[in-house]
């Protein structure tokens, strides 16, 4: 089952929420719309269920247009944030009850009951009421209600966010290992960045309303197009930068770090302001190992944080701004602060980014 | 150094500890005394005869048709007032929860007034339109749309009446009770249920009604009780086949007639037997509590014009019902000379100023004042205390304490005062004598557990570390209580205190039963005393009611000023 939005917008009397989104969910995906908080993609999610009107644009499911087709009808599961368990009904109660509403035989209702319980490993707790179920038992009845009407979406609306960090752990696999056995399409929101790139076979990162840019975990961690995703996702260095050639997507650019020649996908004019990122891990220090061809540049030691597997070092440029750099499982002994440190980085970690950035940005 | 910090250390714990023993010993000590004892009198009184044990009362009084008939009587008007409460509540509920509009909120503090009207007052004017020659009788004569007066308030239509006024009064507290239930249903799991296709009467009959039954009961059990054993109401209609009504006049002859005893227990009996209903019900309902809110839309919805246009149709009509007692008790204070016309003929507030200058009205109104203030203020230091210890200080027995303040909830002020009467007479005590000082304990114990609510409320929402802050930072528990805990906590105290003074002051069943003569009426009894008088008694009993209801809406509004809150907001916390 795939999912098309068509330039979707959604107002909320003079507030844009959502703006001219158009993004595709593939088929038996668990894709994810992340983004920081307000960002529309709850919104988002809520008018793919139908529990929102669209404002204007097109929602298709399966190349059909469900726009304004009532929630009831489009056949979607939900999970939401604080699960919306019914709380008078035991569990088996709140996925029989959505059963008892679908036209099927009886013999069909109890296997899809027994189904849904033991996919989500439930049946010990069948006839507790939610309240005396734990956070993480509680969230796996929303998914098994969900899935009892074998829906042919799933939608999970930052489902783990009220977990705590082991219990989230946890959670993760059941739903990656549920996900995997049902091979339903499924639209997931957080704003929890680790749990999309762990988890998502494709992200859609939202920013003010919009679509910021779609694509895999990796392809968005090491490929981000513009300033705001490189910052929001992990963790970079953003410098401004300036285009002083081009030759066969190679470009060749200024920047305080000194010159450099940077492959990019994308296309970008001579002359033109632009915004580099790169990776704290990209920055290495100079020691025996630095590969001959690298650029290297020098920097002003600052403070270094010991975090156990890595090491995270506070370097300077010359115009005093701050770069960080990481290094894993390191024996290497960071140089005393103020003193000039030479490090460097391979082109090909230099992320060419069309937009100029100014101060800190929201991640 | 030393020295002096571990005597200061000692001072304030011998103070702390006689604020955190002294309080709770000094609650169940007046609680003994004023509420259990005479309770315990009336129950002993009423299962012991001259050679013991005895069950003969209650024999007696079941095989008395006239009893048996009261019983039934006040049973039905308990039960149809709760009925007709529902039926106006359950829509005002639910359309404050789903729907906003333009005006709402003043809606919505307007339909909470009916609480602050008496009904009994209310009654007044109901019987100068409903009288065989009232208003209503001879606008239809008039016109030949009947040819004999309508007997509206004879024998079963005053029941009606009673229920009706009863109804009207109640309503506000199951409209609070059901729409704060309908909004802690989580607008998510409503939601839910539409996705999943359920149908709006099956999400009301299998969601909302499940989920808010526990708040409805909460609310209908005080409504019936209310209504149960209201003694103004009936008394003033006119129907006298009522419980209370046998109760009041049972009073002066209760040395001779023992039976009165056996109706009060039956009352408080009865009274626990429904608390304890409700209690079970919310007990049970504690097993639906679950997660917070988490991301919630936004339940209320913006209706169609037309939509809106039925909300206020409805609205206005159950206020103009709710009001026209009361408007019409307007009508006669200000008519001179209101008799055989449906309409008055001529005004004046000349009966305004009868009630300051007439000895009567004036007594009652110094008198309820003064009462109602030494009862608020007696509400407000002991209800502050109790809270205080109750959510900040860990003490023994805390829930018992607590459990013990909320006692007067489920006595009806009927069984208070005759209790009082039974138990206190021929003591210093005597009401015949001097009744101030029961009418004050018995204003003051009766609301005594609004304030600790109140100021519960208030300090369950004010996070501790507040207070722990200012500690730290070097101030004294009693600075800490002025500068931090007192001024939080002012809406709450100003909102309970307010209601602790105007139900003191709109007291019906300890004021006729315990003031018995005239120098001590508060001002119901005035108003009931003038009501009885011949001539144009009625007339200045309307006009001192008007003034009643006047003065409290009044400080109702000075109140919701000072607070900067909404009108209905008052009366929730």
């Amino acid at each position: 089952m795939s999912v098309f939005f068509q330039n979707v917008c959604k107002k909320y009397g003079k507030f844009q929420a959502v703006k001219d989104l158009t993004i595709k969910i593939e088929k038996g995906s668990l894709h994810f719309l992340l983004g920081p908080s307000g960002c529309g993609k709850t919104s988002t999610l809520r008018l793919l269920a139908g529990l929102e009107t669209v404002s204007s644009g097109k929602i298709f499911i399966d190349d059909v247009d469900v726009t304004n087709l009532p929630a009831a009808k489009r056949n979607i599961g939900m999970v939401f944030q604080n699960y919306a368990l019914w709380p008078h009904m035991t569990v088996k109660k709140n996925i029989s009850y959505v059963l008892d509403l679908q036209s099927i035989a009886e013999k069909e209702k109890q296997d899809r009951l027994e189904e849904a319980l033991a996919i989500t490993h439930l049946h010990a707790f069948q006839d507790r009421l939610p309240g005396q179920l734990s956070g993480g038992q509680q969230q796996r009845v929303a998914l098994a209600r969900a899935l009892a009407i074998r829906p042919k979406l799933l939608l999970l609306d930052e489902p783990l966010c009220n977990l705590d960090t082991q219990l989230r752990m946890e959670m993760r696999e059941n739903i990656l290992r549920i996900h995997e056995k049902t091979k339903i399409t499924a639209l997931y929101v957080t704003h929890d960045q680790k749990e999309a790139l762990s988890m998502g076979s494709a992200i859609t990162v939202m920013h003010e309303g919009r679509e910021i840019q779609t694509g895999t975990p990796k392809e968005l961690y090491l490929r981000p197009k513009t300033p705001f995703l490189a910052n929001f996702i992990g963790e970079t260095n953003l410098l401004p930068a300036k285009i002083l050639q081009k030759e066969n997507q190679h470009f060749s650019i200024q920047t305080e770090l000194g010159h450099f020649t940077v492959p990019s996908t994308q296309d970008f004019q001579v002359n033109q302001q632009i915004s580099i990122s790169i990776r704290p891990e990209c920055i290495k220090i100079a020691g025996p190992e630095k590969i001959k061809e690298a650029p290297s540049f020098t920097l002003e030691a600052g403070k270094s944080t010991y975090q156990g597997e890595c090491e995270t070092f506070q370097l300077y440029t010359s115009s005093k701004k701050s770069i960080k750099c990481l290094t894993f499982n390191s024996k290497f002994s960071f140089p005393k602060e103020g003193t000039p440190t030479d490090c460097w980085v391979q082109p090909q970690d230099i992320i060419l980014l069309p937009e100029t950035f100014s101060g800190e940005m929201g991640s | 150094m030393i020295s002096t910090h571990f005597r200061s250390s000692l001072k304030w714990d011998f103070k702390e500890g006689l604020f955190t023993y002294a309080v709770p010993f000094l609650v169940v000590l007046i609680l003994g005394v004023f509420l259990l004892l005479p309770v315990g009198t009336l129950v002993l009184k009423s299962c012991v005869g001259p050679t013991g044990f005895t069950l003969d009362y209650f024999k007696l009084l079941f095989e008395n048709k006239l009893y048996t008939a009261s019983i039934i009587n006040s049973l039905q008007i308990g039960l149809c007032s709760t009925v007709v409460a529902t039926f106006i509540s359950l829509p005002l509920s639910l359309i404050h929860v789903k729907f906003k509009f333009k005006g709402k909120s003043l809606l919505f503090g307007l339909i909470l007034l009916p609480m602050i009207m008496p009904p009994f007052v209310g009654a007044i004017g109901i019987q100068q339109f409903f009288s065989l020659y009232g208003a209503i009788n001879l606008f239809l004569l008039s016109h030949n749309i009947i040819s004999t007066p309508i007997a509206w308030l004879e024998n079963n239509n005053s029941f009606y009446i009673v229920v009706l006024l009863e109804a009207l009064h109640l309503y506000p507290i199951l409209y609070l009770n059901l729409t704060a239930a309908l909004s802690n249903i989580d607008p998510s799991l409503e939601e839910m249920a539409d996705l999943f296709g359920v149908s709006k009467i099956k999400k009301f009959k299998d969601i909302l009604i499940p989920l808010a039954t526990p708040g409805y009961i909460a609310g209908a059990t005080v409504v019936f009780i209310w209504s149960f054993t209201d003694l103004g109401t009936p008394l003033l209609v006119g129907y006298h086949d009522v419980v209370p009504v046998r109760i009041f006049n049972m009073v002066t002859d209760i040395q001779e007639n023992p039976m009165g005893f056996a109706l009060v227990f039956l009352v408080i009996l009865m009274t626990i037997v429904f608390f304890y209903i409700s209690r079970m019900t919310l007990r049970n309902s504690k097993k639906y509590e679950m997660m917070s809110k988490g991301h919630v839309t936004e339940a209320a919805k913006t209706p169609s014009t037309s939509v809106t246009f039925l909300i206020y149709l409805f609205s206005f009509f159950i206020l103009f019902f709710a009001l026209f007692p009361h408007a019409s008790v307007f009508l006669k204070s200000i008519s001179d000379n209101w008799f055989m016309t449906s309409f008055p003929e001529k005004f004046t507030l000349e009966n305004y100023s009868k009630i300051f200058l007439q000895d009567l009205p004036f007594i009652g109104i110094k008198n309820s004042l003064y009462y109602a203030s030494i009862s608020t203020l007696f509400d407000l230091v002991f209800g502050v205390a109790i809270a205080y210890l109750i959510t900040r200080k860990k003490i023994p027995f805390g829930a018992l304490l607590d459990s013990i303040v909320m006692i007067p909830l489920a006595i009806p002020g009927i069984v208070l005062a005759f209790g009082y009467i039974v138990t206190f007479s021929n003591t210093p005590l005597d009401p015949l004598l001097n009744p101030v000082p029961l009418l004050i304990i018995s204003y003051g114990i009766r609301r005594l557990p609004y304030m600790v609510r109140s100021a519960t409320a208030g300090l369950q929402q004010t996070h501790i570390s507040l207070e722990e802050s200012s500690t730290l930072f070097g101030a004294s528990h009693w600075h800490t209580l002025r500068k931090i805990i007192t001024p939080i906590l002012t809406a709450n105290l100003i909102a309970g205190s307010l209601l602790c003074f105007s139900y003191a002051m709109l007291d019906v069943s300890d004021s006729l039963l315990l003031a018995m003569k005239e120098q001590y009426f508060p001002i119901t009894k005035s108003i009931y005393t003038l009501y009885l008088e011949q001539g144009n008694g009625d007339v200045t009993a309307s006009a001192l009611g008007m003034f009643t209801m006047l003065l409290l809406g009044g400080m109702i509004l000075l109140a919701a000023g000072i607070l900067g809150k909404k009108l209905g907001e008052l009366f929730r916390s």
